[in-house]
């Protein structure tokens, strides 16, 4: 990578960071598996940099491909599950926090295909379509695993019964 | 009243927000550096090391690699010091052709006492595998430790990478699989594993297990089938005499369809794997036992979703249950239930979804550490519970909070070193 190339590079890491970390921190929970799950993305870009059309699709490609194929890996032996300190919540007028604290807790023990799915559908917001093309399966899977991932969420987290389907 | 789709909106949001972005950039581009120059040195450090002795130049891989004790309980500033970091990766292992003797037996029947038999600092860092003659680790400069031998002196390891994929969906993980001698710390040979396992048409190596009597090593190979998940439909069986593969095909067996490999048999005669219902994509719902030739010798639903625990040292599997009620014990060759542990003593004991292995009747764990303030992370500590009671206590302190751990029955006649390490 030429200093041009690296200048780039840098300033597209300096912008993307915020939103691409988020990303990686909704699929791990976890402050430094997101830190190791974004670098490793960003690594394989920048190898590839100049010759990636879309580097930003193309890290959030990276992203969920690695963060399935880490689970797979390790599942069998320890599993990183560990939660960060929750924040404390502000004040809620509709009394929700509650809610909400129990669903982040339920989201973190999701599998982690169902987990990627929820975070491409509902906090990237793509269309069902466009999840189906990121993570390389039919959109019918991805509607039935965001399905499945709704109806785990509702075993996970009692609280939801009050919850309209 | 709320619909659940904007309550999940919110949450996940709340989620991303949790974290504290990191600019990586500089950091990316070392590590794509070291990528670089890996790939790079790969053919010339293969040549030279060729002339001059593969234990200098092949580092880690392939001459022993750094050390670092492994003595548990001692916190004697190993966890402050951390673990050596493994050199990098060198040129590709030659091909594994057997040990031309059977390989060592434990002295007898394995203990009920466990050690650590690997380790990773971090998803992602270095592996360390235990020399079981001197009790030091070593860092051989591998990405994963997939099995170990009972006898403890071999291990079975890989090397991650990735290919972009033609179809530009993405990078495809590659790996490489090899034989490694614990006492001698290199790498004896690679497995050749190309006429069954091709990342780039979806069928991967995924899970090993060694045989109980240690000439064996089974791999299972894993296929993915849209809407189907990952499905087993491979197993080879390497012969460690003869670095001989025979594969043998494997099938659904009452209505259910092999997923992922558990373990051996304890008599050494069938490998036990995983399955969900025929058709679906979802959480393993039974078992099914295959003798040596891929023919299923039984196959055992289970009652509802669980993630089993695989066996270590007995022919038991540990269900546990997405939703923490009651953990189920059952017999791997006969699908029989043998046991219930309360899931009100579940929900009370911390590190319930981090279980390791058995130790005689009592279920091993990860302690985790949850803060009043809420969120939980892994502490070094592993706790013993009694399956038929629940209760706990700490049997073990690990020098760090390792995340990732390889842990292996004791054999019996190790030397001091080493037997002070079994816990």
């Amino acid at each position: 990578m030429d200093a041009t190339g690296r200048r780039e590079f840098l300033e597209f890491c300096h912008a993307r960071t915020p939103a691409l970390f988020r990303v990686a921190y909704g699929l791990t929970g976890h402050q430094q598996l997101a830190e190791d799950l974004l670098q490793t993305a960003l690594e394989r870009v920048a190898v590839r940099w100049g010759r990636v059309e879309d580097p930003d699709a193309y890290v959030r490609r990276i992203l969920y491909h690695e963060y399935v194929s880490w689970w797979r890996r390790w599942r069998r032996r320890e599993i990183p599950v560990a939660e960060p300190p929750e924040r404390a919540d502000p004040a809620d007028p509709q009394g929700d926090a509650e809610l909400r604290r129990a669903l982040r807790a339920a989201l973190r023990r999701l599998p982690p295909r169902q987990r990627a799915v929820l975070v491409l559908r509902y906090l990237e917001d793509y269309s069902e379509r466009e999840v189906a093309a990121l993570l390389g399966c039919s959109p019918s899977t991805v509607s039935s695993q965001a399905s499945r991932a709704l109806a785990r969420l509702r075993q996970l987290c009692p609280e939801l019964s009050e919850v309209n389907r | 009243m709320r619909d659940l789709e904007p309550a999940v909106r919110v949450a996940l949001r709340e989620l991303a927000g949790e974290g504290r972005p990191v600019d990586l950039g500089e950091r990316a581009l070392a590590g794509a550096r070291r990528r670089a120059r890996r790939r790079i040195a790969g053919a010339a450090v293969m040549t030279l090391a060729m002339a001059v002795g593969a234990g200098l130049l092949l580092g880690p891989a392939a001459g022993g690699g750094p050390e670092v004790d492994g003595g548990p309980d001692t916190g004697d500033g190993r966890a402050s010091g951390g673990p050596p970091v493994a050199g990098e990766p060198a040129a590709t292992w030659p091909v594994f052709t057997g040990l031309g003797r059977l390989p060592g037996k434990p002295p007898t029947a394995p203990t009920d006492r466990l050690l650590v038999a690997a380790y990773l600092t971090a998803p992602g860092g270095p592996a360390h595998l235990l020399d079981p003659v001197t009790g030091r680790y070593r860092a051989p400069g591998v990405d994963r430790v997939l099995a170990v031998s009972p006898d403890l002196r071999l291990a079975l390891v890989a090397r991650d990478s990735s290919v972009p994929d033609e179809t530009g969906s993405g990078p495809v993980g590659v790996s490489e699989y090899g034989i490694y001698d614990t006492v001698a710390g290199r790498v004896l040979g690679r497995l050749d594993l190309a006429a069954w396992v091709d990342p780039l048409a979806g069928r991967t190596a995924w899970h090993a297990a060694w045989s109980p009597a240690g000439a064996s090593v089974v791999l299972s190979v894993r296929l993915g089938v849209t809407g189907r998940g990952w499905l087993a439909d491979r197993l080879l069986f390497l012969d460690l005499a003869t670095g001989g593969i025979r594969p043998v095909s494997i099938a659904a067996s009452g209505g259910l369809e092999p997923v992922e490999l558990l373990g051996w048999t304890a008599d050494g005669q069938g490998v036990a794997l995983a399955a969900d219902r025929v058709g679906t994509d979802e959480a393993p719902r039974g078992h099914i036992v295959y003798d040596l030739t891929g023919r299923p010798a039984g196959a055992y639903p289970w009652p509802g979703q669980h993630h089993a625990v695989p066996v270590v040292g007995a022919d038991r599997l540990a269900l546990l249950p997405f939703d923490r009620s009651d953990l189920t014990i059952v017999e791997v060759t006969t699908g029989a239930v043998r046991g219930r542990f309360p899931g009100e003593a579940a929900r009370a004991v911390p590190g319930w979804e981090s279980a390791l292995a058995w130790r005689g009747a009592e279920l091993l764990l990860r302690s985790l550490t949850c803060p009043p303030a809420g969120g939980c992370d892994y502490s070094a500590q592993v706790l013993a519970v009694e399956a038929a009671t629940g209760r706990s206590r700490v049997l073990h302190t690990l020098p760090q909070a390792w995340p990732v751990l390889v842990v292996a029955p004791a054999p019996a006649g190790l030397p001091a070193p080493v037997a002070a390490l079994a816990w």
